[in-house]
């Protein structure tokens, strides 16, 4: 299939330029309505400030602000999800016919939790998440999407009054694959934190860990330096957690976390892979309802859409979990 | 009184030696534990490949004339690795051997389309491959555990207790000479 942003945007114009359309009617109404609450507003609050009400006056002008956000939030939300409806759908096909594309589904709680990535941060109180794609590449089945997890933290301060913060476990990509081995323990693949700045003590320290139960099993020295400055690995066997990270596979992580350059975290379990990748990029949004005219139809607006998709489905081909010389097909 | 003092303080040296002696002997004995539990890995993974061999052998053996002496080498080198008189550097050398020979077996493999239609043939191979991939995984996890132990017995304060234990350097696995070469099928017909 060709899958050339420009290609892309030939076969879908007539459907963007209906959607543009949309756009400007929706960004018209919007104006229409904001400009007529506010001269509303305004004529009233003037009127009532003549009469001396005092600071009673402002209240048409607040309300008539109040409904101005109100209806661009609305107008903004419509926008969102023609787009993810009608272009997002589309462009996942474009990239591989076997993938599904859902803007309101996510990687569900159980998924996440079974993943253990996150298994040492309390759980999450919070838990949204959005844009998820799914389908069989290759041999691999894949499932991904957006996860914003918090939990919610209660402090006292100096008077005793009670204050609550939403503070993120993990936001960005979620990923679980088929892996290409099978295998029965729990391999866990974290950021090295201790050892990057305590050397051989921090390394000590992570060993304590698995000890004393923090983490599963015991930790697993690799023989990559480079790996083992920017990740520890636990594993509940050893013999096992260097069957599935391979010499190769171990090359293949390091230059995915190069390439992202985000500390992300991989999980071996139940014969798949979990994979986080924390990012502070909200993916597969559509452009600003105000952008300029005809955005959608530049084809670099497509091919920055497919780069994201890519980037998403890269796990697959970074990692090789489609080779299938392995007793499992 | 001071007497008394000196004592206690003695003691608890003494004491305090003695709880540090045996935290690190216990350490050291653990290390050197690691390296046979380790050892003993990979024969679980070298053993699974002889049981495999046989039935290898049986299955190409009618569509490969060309080969027999390649498959009769495989089927000597692995009898030669299962008597239990060998020393252990020769096993392991045998080992080695048989790695080379059955990686220069796939190769020839390639020139023989119907074995590879053949769903018997490639059952076993996918088999092979992932015992291959064990058994490395586990000579890994060997070499870890004893950059490990060499580390303890080398390494202040350890390596004072690790002599009077009589505690020696132990070798880690290295890619075989035959290994690392890249594998020629014209040579084997030699053998």
């Amino acid at each position: 299939m060709n899958t050339s942003p420009e290609a892309v945007l030939r076969e879908l114009e007539p459907m963007l330029r209906e959607l543009e359309q949309d756009r400007t009617q929706k960004v018209s109404q919007f104006v229409r309505i904001a400009l007529w609450s506010a001269v509303i507003g305004g004529v009233l609050s003037l009127g009532l400030m003549l009469y001396g009400v005092g600071a009673w006056a402002f209240a048409p002008l607040v309300i008539a602000l109040i409904v101005i956000g109100v209806v661009y939030a609305s107008k903004a939300e419509e926008w969102r999800k023609a787009f993810k409806w009608r272009v997002m759908t589309r462009l996942v096909k474009y990239i591989n016919p076997n993938l599904e594309y859902h803007p309101e589904r996510y990687i569900t709680p159980q998924e996440y939790e079974l993943s253990m990535l996150y298994h040492n941060s309390p759980t999450p109180d919070r838990y949204r998440g959005e844009d998820l794609i799914e389908g069989v590449v290759d041999k691999t089945d894949i499932r991904l999407s957006e996860l914003h997890t918090e939990y919610k933290q209660v402090t006292y301060d100096s008077r005793g009054r009670r204050q609550e913060h939403w503070v993120t476990i993990f936001r960005g990509l979620f990923i679980s694959a088929d892996f290409h081995k099978h295998f029965q323990g729990v391999t866990l693949v974290l950021p090295d934190t201790e050892q990057s700045w305590l050397g051989g003590f921090g390394q000590w320290l992570q060993s304590l860990s698995a000890k004393i139960g923090s983490q599963p099993g015991e930790l697993v020295k690799m023989e990559d330096p480079e790996f083992e400055k920017l990740f520890k690995v636990f594993s509940t066997d050893q013999i096992e957690a260097r069957y599935i990270l391979t010499p190769s596979l171990i090359r293949r992580i390091v230059e995915f976390r190069n390439k992202t350059n985000a500390p992300i975290r991989l999980s071996f379990i139940a014969s798949r892979v979990f994979v986080a990748i924390p990012t502070r990029h909200d993916h597969f949004e559509p452009p600003s309802l105000f952008a300029p005219a005809n955005r959608l139809l530049e084809p670099d607006t497509i091919a920055q859409y497919f780069e994201e998709i890519r980037f998403a489905l890269a796990v697959v081909d970074e990692l090789n979990l489609n080779t299938r010389i392995w007793t499992k097909r | 009184m001071e007497l008394l003092t000196g004592l206690v303080c003695i003691g608890a040296g003494a004491l305090g030696l003695a709880i540090l002696y045996a935290i690190l002997y216990n350490s050291l004995i653990g290390k050197k534990n690691q390296v046979e539990y380790a050892f003993s890995g990979i024969d679980v993974q070298l053993k699974k490949r002889h049981d495999l061999i046989p039935n290898l052998v049986a299955t190409v053996k009618q569509h490969m004339e060309h080969e027999r002496g390649l498959l009769e080498r495989i089927t000597e080198l692995r009898s030669r690795a299962l008597n239990p008189n060998l020393p252990e550097n020769e096993r392991m050398q045998a080992e080695a051997a048989l790695s080379g020979a059955l990686r220069n077996l796939m190769i020839a493999v390639e020139n023989y389309p119907q074995l590879r239609a053949n769903e018997n043939f490639m059952h076993l191979q996918a088999s092979l491959n992932e015992i291959e991939e064990q058994i490395a995984a586990a000579r890994r996890t060997y070499n870890a555990a004893v950059t490990d132990y060499n580390n303890a017995i080398e390494m202040f304060p350890t390596n004072l207790i690790a002599s009077t234990m009589g505690l020696k350097r132990r070798a880690v696995f290295e890619a075989e000479e035959a290994e690392r070469a890249t594998p020629s099928v014209s040579q084997l017909f030699k053998t």
